[in-house]
């Protein structure tokens, strides 16, 4: 089964939080689309060369990681910019192209729904991928995965989130504290999946 | 044409700015839904003696004001519950969500404000599902956004900008405008093609 992990990823934490949680379903099996991980762009070797040579890179921050995973978070810090990196600009359709192709071919949605709002690209694929379900039986459902402390002290009142948000995600799934009952909601719609329902 | 208007509707202001949208659109003789303006209640015949027992309201006010409107604000303010009012209370989200994805499934333009210092987690979920909904529905012309905030402007600007993957969703889908009456015209634009298209019901041409 695949599914689209959707959260606002703007921050490193973040980032690895959602990370580390992919990988807990590579390992049950599930095949995860995380949206930063889909972007890996390989930068040339000459290219680090240069910018060694320039001083844009330091030799030691080299160590221990590859050049591209590096120049990425550089690119990400503000360090670096496309253009030194010799990567084309990318464009927010770029962006839309690419996420909007996980989400087709995802079977359900884990979505992080952390922040003080559900965070409006998160927000924006749970309706994508709402308006896509409503035709293709191949896709289950929405998971909302909540861990803000905002939120789960409102557990019994929708936690906290906005009335529309929350009405798609119940039409089609859950929300839960904690993420062995997300997997679990996973494992149910694999099941589900297999035996064509 | 029917165009769903999408936007923050939390505050007296940003409610009221949703409703003049509505009405630039009414004015061109375009049906728009404004989800607080659909937010229609089934009161109980005795609920002005209610009311008025519990000096939440006068008979003047009922003169100055339809009652509906009256018990809305009062709900709002959270001064009376429905519960009080003997109306069904249910899981609200599920009201909402019916009655507007019901709206947006029959609307054939979307019109959203996506001003805030992100976009509103609601109105970008109903970008998202217009957006879906009109890969497959040939009557679903576009989105068009109305966006003036300094906060998530790229120029003149001091914000971060808009989320990219909102922002492609709004320019595959449709078009960003910095002023209500552009979005207008864009709207105006796509019901020109509804019609040459012969997608447009029979409406009202007089207000």
């Amino acid at each position: 089964m695949k599914i689209y992990f959707a959260g606002p990823l703007f921050t490193p934490y973040v980032r690895q939080f959602i990370s580390e949680h992919a990988q807990i379903l590579r390992e049950n099996n599930i095949e995860p689309f995380v949206p930063h991980e889909s972007f890996k762009p390989v930068i040339a070797p000459e290219i680090i060369k240069s910018l060694v040579e320039q001083g844009a890179l330091k030799q030691e921050e080299l160590v221990g990681q590859s050049a591209s995973d590096l120049a990425i978070e550089l690119l990400r810090k503000g360090r670096l910019t496309r253009e030194q990196l010799g990567l084309p600009p990318r464009s927010a359709e770029f962006i839309f192209e690419k996420d909007y192709e996980g989400l087709v071919g995802a079977n359900a949605v884990v979505a992080l729904l952390d922040g003080t709002q559900v965070d409006d690209g998160t927000a924006c694929e749970i309706g994508i991928f709402y308006g896509l379900l409503r035709e293709d039986p191949s896709k289950k459902g929405i998971a909302g995965f909540m861990t803000d402390s905002r939120g789960l002290r409102k557990a019994d009142q929708g936690y906290g989130i906005n009335l529309f948000v929350l009405g798609v995600i119940e039409e089609c799934g859950r929300i839960f504290g904690g993420f062995q009952e997300v997997l679990g909601q996973l494992k149910t719609w694999e099941t589900e999946l297999e035996a064509g329902l | 044409m029917k165009v769903y208007c999408a936007g923050p509707l939390f505050t007296p202001y940003e409610r009221e700015y949703m409703s003049e949208c509505g009405q630039a659109l009414r004015e061109g003789g375009i049906d728009p839904f404004v989800p607080h303006e659909s937010f229609t209640l089934d009161l109980p015949p005795d609920t002005p003696r209610l009311l008025m027992e519990r000096g939440l309201m006068s008979e003047k006010d009922l003169t100055q004001q339809p009652l509906a409107d009256l018990v809305r604000d009062l709900l709002r303010k959270n001064v009376i519950t429905r519960e009080d009012l003997g109306l069904p209370s249910g899981p609200s989200a599920k009201r909402v969500f019916d009655k507007d994805f019901g709206a947006i499934a029959e609307s054939n333009a979307m019109l959203a404000v996506i001003n805030g210092t992100e976009v509103d987690d609601g109105t970008a979920c109903e970008i998202g599902i217009f957006y879906a909904l009109m890969q497959t529905d040939p009557t679903k012309k576009g989105i068009v956004a109305v966006h003036d905030d300094w906060r998530t402007l790229d120029s003149p600007g001091e914000g971060k900008g808009l989320n990219a993957f909102v922002l492609g969703c709004l320019l595959k889908g449709g078009i960003v405008h910095r002023e209500l009456k552009d979005a207008v015209k864009q709207i105006n634009t796509w019901r020109a093609e509804l019609q040459s298209e012969g997608l447009l019901q029979m409406e009202k041409t007089t207000l």
